[in-house]
């Protein structure tokens, strides 16, 4: 069953359209990589998509149905979404950064309903992040800041988790934990993960599929093995790469060739 | 603690503290208060008590708009530096007031005193004109409001300067004083209408907490959180800049309670604006109200402005502050 839908979307900034005619689907429980170059619109992708800036033209349906016509707190409690770093400069605990993603179940006269503290607690369990529920979020790594984030976005308990580049500051370790974790929510939970990534052989060791982009527009949509070709990637990228399949997984392997051997 | 607990404890803390500050202001002045006649007598027949006791209400709600109205800028601009003037409401404020000084107008009434509505509308437009001069679409970008709020006030600074060096000397004196601050309270109506605004004003504030604590998050992730960023933002400004408007209106220009009461608490108590707000609301009724009992007795019978007493105490403390790291801010 499709998610989420994008008809001809043209989105960008006031002037300047970035995605030109973009149109693809996501199936409920899919977990899909964003890729492509600096610039592509992978970022502006994200936000047609969770209603940051309004398209130009086109239309985006949840579940079929236009995604202008939830409410805000409506759409919080189906999308939610984990940036680089979020830039969080209160001084917050971080049992109360999470319980933020509870705001789109709660009323305005309302508080905290026993159902939202369970929730946090579970979502704070499940990332790990229940030992660090009651320190200040800016004493912490960002590794551990990054589970916060991934927490309070699983607070709002959404069917869609779209992420831009979740791991980009962090080790593989910390990479490693974050993607096993997003897998595990992807497999146990059904939800459908979205997310932005520059590193191609994390999209493909994770992803169900991937969706290439350049210059605003879809260049592939398919499994990893068939985006991820020799050819398509030098010309895209501009470099040389040469592409292996990984012993372990069997999943594409993407190695980069440096610019001294490339005059060999 | 329960975040619920933690209101009502340091609630009730403060409201004893402003008892007793309170209690303290009212006895102490150059002219013994008769405490015991007033119980007996009732306050009517004693003049000066009943004015010392307006003045006292005033500093109260004054110190709380104050405050609030600093907490709300630092939440939605998520700068430290932001304070219930940045925007150019005390020198639009200060230039309408000014002006009808100078045109000779400042005696005018309709059965209620013109000055200070001048100067509450001056005030006003002033925030309007700086939120549309900074408004791209349906944006409003930070750092672009900052900059219009500094220039706009440098603006009307520069015509205030004007005006003075214009004016004749009987007029100046009366200028001074409007451009200095003062918590006398001239008329009761002025108290109420002060008063009035204050309340309704920390009452719509609290309503929205949840919504102010998520966007100092930033606009983006307070969106996908389900916030009417655009709404929400615009409530706050509109009650952030009634506050202020107001209280210069009533009292000119009182500088530093708005930018370090929140500062303070938000040290005390942390950055959850469920307890924040209610917190500077009453500990800036304490300080302005302490802050008048020095201005009225420290060169009795004379009287210093009280915005003397605000900037000397909260600037070396504000210098500490800026001392320390950055993140203590928040």
């Amino acid at each position: 069953m499709e998610i989420l839908k994008l008809d001809n979307i043209s989105s960008g900034y006031s002037n300047k359209e970035i995605l030109k005619n973009v149109s693809f689907k996501v199936q409920r429980g899919e977990f899909i990589g964003v890729i492509g170059p600096n610039g592509a619109g992978k970022s502006t992708l994200m936000k047609t998509v969770t209603r940051v800036i309004k398209p130009f033209k086109g239309q985006i349906y949840l579940n079929n149905k236009n995604i202008y016509c939830f409410n805000f707190k409506e759409i919080a409690r189906r999308i939610a979404c984990v940036r680089q770093e979020s830039f969080i400069s209160f001084s917050y605990k971080v049992r109360d950064i999470v319980m933020m993603g509870r705001f789109p179940y709660q009323s305005l006269l309302a508080g905290e309903s026993k159902e939202d503290v369970k929730v946090v607690n579970e979502m704070l369990k499940l990332t790990d992040c229940d030992k660090l529920s009651d320190r200040e979020i800016l004493n912490l790594s960002s590794g551990e800041k990054q589970r916060v984030v991934i927490a309070r976005a699983l607070a709002q308990e959404p069917e869609i988790l779209f992420l831009d580049e979740p791991t980009s500051y962090l080790d593989i370790g910390h990479q490693m934990q974050i993607f096993n974790l997003l897998k595990k929510l992807n497999k146990e939970k059904n939800i459908t993960i979205i997310s932005i990534l520059h590193d191609l052989n994390l999209a493909a060791e994770y992803c169900d599929k991937l969706l290439l982009l350049n210059n605003g527009e879809i260049i592939r949509y398919d499994l990893p093995s068939n985006v991820l070709d020799y050819k398509l990637l030098e010309e895209i990228y501009n470099t040389l790469v040469v592409v292996k399949e990984n012993p372990i997984s069997n999943k594409p392997y993407v190695v980069l060739v440096s610019g001294n051997r490339q005059n060999k | 603690m329960k975040i619920k607990n933690k209101i009502i404890l340091s609630s009730i803390v403060l409201i004893l503290v402003l008892l007793i500050v309170v209690f303290i202001s009212f006895i102490a002045g150059p002219v013994d208060i008769p405490f015991n006649k007033i119980i007996s007598e009732g306050i009517d027949s004693f003049p000066i008590a009943r004015l010392r006791l307006y003045r006292i209400l005033l500093a109260i709600i004054v110190g709380m708009s104050l405050s609030v109205s600093g907490v709300i800028f630092q939440g939605i601009l998520r700068n430290p530096l932001a304070e219930p003037y940045l925007l150019g409401v005390s020198s639009g404020a200060g230039f309408a007031a000014v002006l009808s000084l100078t045109l000779g107008l400042g005696g005018l009434t309709f059965g209620f005193e013109l000055l200070p509505v001048v100067a509450f509308v001056g005030g006003f437009l002033t925030v309007v004109l700086v939120y549309n001069l900074a408004r791209v679409g349906e944006k409003v970008p930070v750092q672009t409001l900052l900059l219009a709020g500094v220039v706009v006030g440098a603006v009307f600074s520069s015509l205030i300067m004007f005006l003075v060096s214009v004016s004749r000397m009987n007029q100046l004196h009366s200028i001074i004083w409007w451009l200095l601050g003062s918590l006398e309270v001239v008329d009761k109506n002025q108290l109420i209408a002060v008063s009035i605004i204050t309340i309704s004003g920390i009452v719509f504030s609290m309503l929205y907490t949840r919504e102010l604590n998520i966007l100092t998050l930033g606009d983006e992730p307070a969106l996908n959180l389900g916030v009417n960023v655009n709404k929400i933002k615009k409530i706050f400004f509109l009650i952030g800049s009634l506050l202020a408007a107001s209280v210069v209106a009533v009292c000119g220009i009182i500088g530093f309670v708005g930018l370090i009461i929140p500062h303070i608490m938000r040290l005390i108590v942390g950055p959850d604006h469920r307890i924040l707000i209610p917190v500077s609301a009453l500990s800036g009724a304490v300080f302005l109200v302490a802050c008048d009992i020095l201005a009225r007795n420290l060169l009795a019978p004379a009287e210093l402005p009280i915005g003397v007493i605000t900037a000397f105490l909260g600037g070396p403390f504000f210098i500490f502050l800026l001392r320390k790291k950055r993140r203590i801010f928040f």
